[in-house]
């Protein structure tokens, strides 16, 4: 694994999603998946510098699902997130939205995620899915995080929470995700009522050979 | 001779039989003829000219009172007599078939038997009177007879008819009874049944499976498994996430068809628990509920499963049900 930058001073690193942005969307790959392969170009001088062909395999505690992703840039210049493993192969969708990165989801055209483009601590945003009011807040952008594919530093912690009334998801439910520079999204937490029931962190991957 | 119209007249007060007293003195007949009354007994005998050679009064347990003038005085060799049965003339018993009957105690010489070796022979639990195996005719005996010595036709309509044919065709009473006894026993049993349709549907939540076994009719058993999740989340009610069972499911149920926390039509099993924890796919906070495999999320307590494979055990449920009406398929949730 490449060191994060840390020529930047941690207390102002602003997670950027800037253009190229899609380079950075690759991070994505790493959320509610076991692994991802991303084949993005690099964008020198980006926080999150992906490299072309990352491999990454997450394992959560739901330990008998397996699941790979790979990252797809289109001809079209758009991505798509390519998801397999045991659960059902999908095909989701990257977009860049009025400064928001957005996985829309294949089939229902849902927009799973939505993550600005370049956040600081505290920042605030809402987004509604599946009629859940969800609210955005940036925490942390300095968190040591350790994970199984290593201990990574300077990494950002953002809070999706919301209130569900759904048969089988009742009360305050909450994301929490970590994003290391360079590597994004690698490590996801699930709380359902204060009382955690997923959780995926990032185990391995794989920088692909430059062309 | 003197000559004096008598009638003898049944219960119902109608004329049974007309004889003339003159006739009372005769000895016995040629060619005679019975006159029954609507038991069988034989109350007047008459010889080929219609004159009365015999006649008998009986109280109901078969005893004969004791008359003595006109045609009662006199006696031919006839011996059929109370109900129409032969008379034993040296006990004064009568021959019933499988008993005699004591005329003058009103009861059998010995306890009622059966051909096919019952403890009670021809006993009714809810009628004391027939547990008593010397009394005749449940000691009711002025509305009918008894026919072979085991009862009234009554009681076994079947038996007597086949006694009623047998004398018909010309065979004794004897032979009658053996027939009926024959038939009493009934044919060969036929061979047994096999085994009854069995299904069962369990869920193993330490092993994360759920399992429906199912027999068919002589031709063992098949399962279909499917691995099962029973992670409940933390607003369920209490005892949500224990084990239950149902004495019956309903079956595949298309009542939550289409909702993102159920999973798609055909992926929801209702165990018919009145708590209404089923087993079903989908997940409300998955990506992709719908998905043939969506992968995991808690339930309120509920077992979930991946739709395809709910969807699967829900056919072999509905297969099972559709060629056993009926049957009925009990569910355990457990946690061995």
């Amino acid at each position: 694994m490449r060191e994060p930058n840390r020529s930047r001073s941690a207390q102002t690193v602003r997670y950027a999603f800037g253009r190229p942005i899609l380079l950075r969307i690759a991070a994505f790959a790493l959320l509610n998946v076991p692994s991802a392969i991303m084949t993005v170009d690099q964008a020198p001088g980006t926080y999150f510098d992906l490299g072309p062909h990352l491999v990454e395999d997450f394992r959560g505690t739901y330990e008998f699902k397996h699941k790979h992703v790979e990252f797809v840039q289109t001809a079209a210049g758009g991505y798509l997130a390519r998801s397999s493993g045991d659960e059902s192969p999908q095909e989701d969708r990257l977009v860049i939205e009025s400064g928001y990165v957005c996985w829309v989801l294949g089939g229902s055209n849902g927009t799973w995620l939505k993550i600005r483009v370049s956040f600081r601590s505290g920042d605030r945003w809402e987004h509604v899915f599946r009629g859940w009011n969800q609210q955005y807040v940036v925490t942390d952008t300095d968190l040591a995080v350790s994970v199984p594919a290593g201990g990574l530093q300077h990494c950002a912690r953002l809070r999706v929470s919301w209130v569900a009334h759904e048969p089988d998801m009742e009360g305050p439910q909450e994301i929490v995700l970590y994003l290391a520079p360079h590597l994004g999204i690698v490590k996801r937490e699930l709380w359902s009522n204060s009382s955690k029931y997923h959780e995926e962190v990032l185990t391995k991957y794989a920088r692909p050979q430059a062309n | 001779m003197t000559s004096a119209n008598e009638g003898l007249y049944d219960a119902a007060g109608q004329l049974a039989a007309e004889y003339t007293s003159a006739a009372a003195q005769a000895s016995a007949c040629g060619s005679c003829f019975l006159t029954a009354d609507k038991l069988g007994s034989t109350r007047m005998v008459t010889d080929e000219t219609g004159m009365p050679r015999e006649c008998h009064d009986f109280l109901p347990f078969g005893e004969e009172i004791p008359r003595t003038s006109g045609c009662y005085a006199a006696s031919t060799s006839n011996t059929l007599k109370f109900t129409g049965k032969e008379r034993d003339q040296e006990t004064g018993n009568d021959y019933f078939g499988a008993r005699y009957l004591s005329a003058a105690q009103g009861r059998w010489t010995i306890p009622d038997w059966s051909a096919r070796g019952e403890a009670v022979p021809y006993a009714n639990l809810g009628d004391p009177q027939t547990l008593n195996l010397y009394g005749y005719l449940r000691n009711n005996p002025l509305g009918t007879r008894d026919v072979d010595g085991h009862g009234s036709c009554k009681d076994k309509p079947g038996e007597c008819r086949t006694i009623r044919d047998a004398v018909a065709n010309g065979q004794s009473i004897d032979q009658g009874i053996q027939a009926a006894a024959a038939q009493a026993a009934g044919p060969p049993p036929p061979p047994p049944l096999p085994a009854p349709p069995i299904g069962v549907l369990t869920t193993d939540m330490k092993s994360h499976t759920t399992t429906f076994t199912m027999s068919y009719r002589g031709k063992g058993y098949y399962e279909v498994q499917i691995e099962t999740r029973n992670d409940v989340d933390s607003k369920a009610n209490p005892g949500a996430a224990d084990p239950y069972s149902t004495p019956a499911i309903k079956g595949v149920s298309g009542r939550h068809a289409g909702q993102r926390a159920y999973g798609p039509e055909g992926a929801f099993i209702d165990t018919n628990d009145p708590r209404g924890r089923a087993i079903h796919g989908g997940g409300s906070r998955l990506a992709h509920p719908f998905a043939a495999r969506q992968g995991w999320a808690p339930t309120m307590g509920c077992t979930r499963g991946q739709n395809e494979d709910v969807i699967k055990l829900g056919e072999a449920i509905t297969g099972f049900q559709r060629q056993n009406p009926g049957a009925l398929i009990p569910y355990v949730r457990e946690d061995k």
